[in-house]
C-alpha cells in the first residue's frame, strides 16, 4: 500500500474558523520505487542443466543508503530456471525447494507480487539477499534478475521521523513471504515427470515450526492434467470433482488466487493428486505462495 | 475509489442506499464515434472529436478504452477547466494509455465533471504521426454517471457532498507526463542504433504530483535508469531493462510507492538502444497532480 502523498491539515483562520487544507506528507519525498539488481551478475548466463556451470547465484546487496521493502519479483531469460532466496541476516530461506521461475518472476506489465512486502531494515551497515538460480532445460540459459521495491531514504530524514517509519513497517510478527513445492520437488528443483494418463500425488509439507498462509497457486506443466486439492487431515477434498488444469492454476504473471486465503497449520499436508490427461509423459510443477507465520 | 454502498444500514434495518439507484456506470463515446486519420503530414492526419457531459448529470471519468488500427497520439482537454487545460505537458501514445474492455486503462486519480446547471465537454485531439497508412480510431471514456437532475433534492444534494462536486479548493486530477525532448506534437524521441538518450521528465512550477504508473511504447530493447535531479538518487542499483520497468496501457506498471514529484523538479531517464537498429521510444508518466487554486 503506497504512503499517502497528501495529508489533510486543520488550521485556524485569523477570525477564528477552522481552515482545512491538503499538503504533502512529510515522508514522502524520502520514498521511491527502487530496482535491485546484482551489479556483477545483471545478465547470467547458465550452461545447459547437468553441465559444469548450470547454476549460480545472484547476490542482492541493499547498501546503507536506505532501507528497502521488497514487493515485486521480475526477469527475463530465455528458458525456465529454478531459484533459491535466502537472507543472510536474518538466516532464512525463502521456499522449502528451489521454485520454478515461471511461478514467481514476472515482468513490468505484469510483475509477480510477493504475497506479503519483504521488508529489509538495513540498520547501520547493509543487507544482502542472495538468490541460487539452477537451469531447467537442456540449452544455455540467459537469466536478468530484479527485485522490486520502495527504498526508504532513511539517512536523508530528519531527525524522529526515521524511528518513526521504522516503528511503522518493521514487522511485528515474524511474518514473511514464502513459497512451497512438493516435497517430491528435487533439490535441484527438477521434477519427475507423470506418466502418460498416469495418477500422481504431490504432497505440500508444513513444517512444523511455522503456519502458512496460502494466497496463490501457480502450476506449469508440459501437458494437460486435472487435478484436486485435498486436505490430508481431514480427507477434505476442497472442490467436488478433478478440475481441468487450466482452471484452478496460474503462473506468476497470471496467479490463481485463492477466494479466501486458506491457512496450512504447522504440520498439516495439502495433496495434490493429478491425472494426466495429455496422453505423454507430463512434467508439473506447482507452487504455493503466502505468508509463513511464526511467533517470536 | 470505492463502489458506493448498495445497502445501507438505518435504525429500521438495512435498506437500498437512495444515492445508489442515481448512479450508473456509463460510456461518453466520442463525436464523431469513429475518426479517420489520413497518413501522418496529410491534411486529415489531426482531427478533434468531443466527448459531451450532457445535462442528465455528473460523471466521474475513470477508464480510457478505445481501439485503433495503429499507434496514434492523444491530447485530451478540457475547456473548463483552470489555467492549464490539458491533461498532459504533451499528446502521448495511444499505447501507453487507451485500453480495452478486458483491460481498460485507469486514471490514476477519476476526473469529476460537476455539469452544473449546463453541460461539459472533453476535447481530444487526435493526432496519426508515425503512420504512412491510415488510422481508424474509436475513443471512449468510461466512469460513474451521477443523474442527480431528476433525483429528489436531498439525494441531489448528498451526491454533491459525496463527490466534492462542488469544491474549488485544492483539486487533484490525472496527468501524462511526456519528456520535454519530444516534439510539441507528441512525436517521440527517435534512439539510433545502440545509442544513448537522455528524456528529462519535469513538473512544472505551478503543482506538486505523485506519479503511479509507467508505461512505454518503443520499437525495441533498451535499457535504462530513473535518477532524480535534485537529490541525484538513482532509483536502482544498476542500469537494466526496459520490460523490466515499463508497461503499456493494458498493463502498466505500477510504481512500488507512489513518486512524489514535486513542483520544478525533474526526473531524469537515461537510455541506452539494445536493438541494434533505430529505437523509437515514446514513454508516458501517469500520476494526479494536486494544484491549489486559492
Amino acid at each position: 500500500m503506497p504512503l499517502a502523498t497528501f495529508i489533510e491539515v486543520t488550521g485556524r483562520n485569523p477570525d477564528g474558523s477552522v481552515r482545512r487544507g491538503v499538503k504533502i506528507n512529510p515522508v514522502k519525498p524520502f520514498v521511491r520505487g527502487y530496482w535491485m539488481i546484482d551489479p556483477n551478475n545483471e545478465t547470467v548466463t547458465l550452461a545447459a542443466q547437468g553441465a559444469a556451470g548450470d547454476s549460480a547465484t545472484v547476490r542482492f546487496n541493499i547498501n546503507s543508503q536506505g532501507h528497502f521493502d521488497w514487493v515485486y519479483t521480475m526477469g527475463v531469460s530465455t528458458g525456465a530456471y529454478s531459484l533459491e532466496f535466502y537472507d543472510a541476516q536474518s538466516n532464512r530461506r525463502l521456499q522449502n525447494r528451489p521454485v520454478n521461475s515461471l511461478h514467481i518472476v514476472g515482468i513490468a506489465t505484469r510483475p509477480f507480487r510477493l504475497p506479503k512486502d519483504y521488508f529489509l531494515d538495513v540498520g547501520k551497515s547493509a543487507r544482502e539477499v542472495s538468490c541460487v538460480i539452477r537451469n531447467l532445460t537442456g540449452t544455455q540459459n540467459l537469466v536478468r534478475l530484479v527485485l522490486y521495491g520502495r527504498r526508504f531514504y532513511h539517512r536523508e530524514m530528519p531527525e524522529g521521523m526515521a524511528d518513526e517509519v521504522i516503528k511503522s513497517l518493521a514487522p511485528k510478527w515474524n511474518e514473511y513471504s514464502f513459497f512451497l513445492v512438493p516435497r517430491e520437488t528435487n533439490m535441484d528443483g527438477t521434477v519427475t515427470a507423470v506418466g502418460a494418463n498416469a495418477r500422481a500425488v504431490f504432497m505440500f509439507d508444513q513444517d512444523d515450526n511455522a503456519d502458512f498462509e496460502v494466497q496463490k497457486l501457480m502450476i506449469t506443466s508440459t501437458g494437460t492434467f486435472t487435478f484436486e486439492l485435498r486436505e490430508n487431515d481431514k480427507r477434505q477434498v476442497i472442490a467436488t470433482g478433478a478440475i481441468d488444469s487450466t482452471m484452478g492454476s496460474g503462473n506468476s504473471e497470471f496467479p490463481f488466487i485463492f477466494a479466501d486465503t486458506f491457512l496450512l497449520e504447522r504440520k498439516k499436508q495439502l495433496l495434490l493428486e493429478v491425472t494426466d490427461t495429455s496422453g505423454n509423459s507430463n512434467s508439473i510443477f506447482a507452487t504455493l505462495a503466502g505468508k509463513r507465520m511464526q511467533y517470536r | 475509489m470505492a463502489n458506493l454502498a448498495s445497502y445501507i444500514r438505518t435504525p429500521r434495518g438495512i435498506v437500498v442506499n437512495p444515492v445508489k439507484e442515481r448512479v450508473r456506470a456509463y460510456h461518453v463515446v466520442s463525436n464523431p464515434v469513429t475518426s479517420v486519420l489520413t497518413a501522418a503530414g496529410t491534411a486529415g492526419a489531426t482531427q478533434e472529436v468531443s466527448f459531451l457531459i450532457d445535462s442528465w448529470g455528473h460523471f466521474d471519468w475513470q477508464y480510457i478504452v478505445g481501439t485503433q488500427t495503429s499507434e496514434y497520439f492523444v491530447d485530451f482537454f478540457d475547456p473548463n477547466r483552470g489555467p492549464k487545460k490539458n491533461l498532459g505537458n504533451k499528446p502521448v501514445s495511444s499505447a501507453n494509455i487507451v485500453g480495452t474492455g478486458q483491460r481498460p486503462f485507469r486514471l490514476p486519480e477519476p476526473y469529476f465533471f460537476n455539469i452544473g446547471d449546463g453541460q461539459r465537454v472533453l476535447v481530444a485531439t487526435l493526432r496519426n504521426l508515425l503512420s504512412d497508412s491510415s488510422i481508424t480510431v474509436r475513443l471512449a471514456l468510461y466512469g460513474r454517471k451521477f443523474f442527480h437532475q431528476n433525483a429528489p433534492p436531498e439525494v441531489s444534494r448528498r451526491l454533491f457532498d459525496a463527490f466534492g462536486g462542488l469544491r474549488n479548493e485544492e483539486r487533484a486530477y490525472t496527468y501524462f507526463l511526456s519528456p520535454r525532448e519530444y516534439a510539441g506534437d507528441g512525436t517521440p524521441v527517435t534512439v539510433g542504433a545502440l545509442g544513448t538518450t537522455t528524456f528529462t521528465f519535469e513538473s512544472d512550477s505551478d503543482y506538486d504530483s505523485d506519479l503511479h504508473k509507467l508505461m512505454v511504447s518503443a520499437q525495441g530493447a533498451f535499457s535504462f535508469t530513473l535518477r532524480e535531479s535534485s537529490t541525484d538518487r538513482v532509483l536502482a542499483n544498476d542500469v537494466f531493462l526496459g520490460t523490466l520497468g515499463w508497461g503499456t496501457a493494458q498493463f502498466p506498471f505500477y510504481f512500488a510507492d507512489t513518486l512524489l514529484f514535486e513542483r520544478g523538479r525533474q526526473l531524469i531517464m537515461d537510455i541506452t538502444d539494445l536493438s541494434g537498429s533505430t529505437n523509437r521510444i515514446a514513454a508516458t508518466i501517469a500520476g494526479r497532480v494536486l494544484r491549489y487554486e486559492r
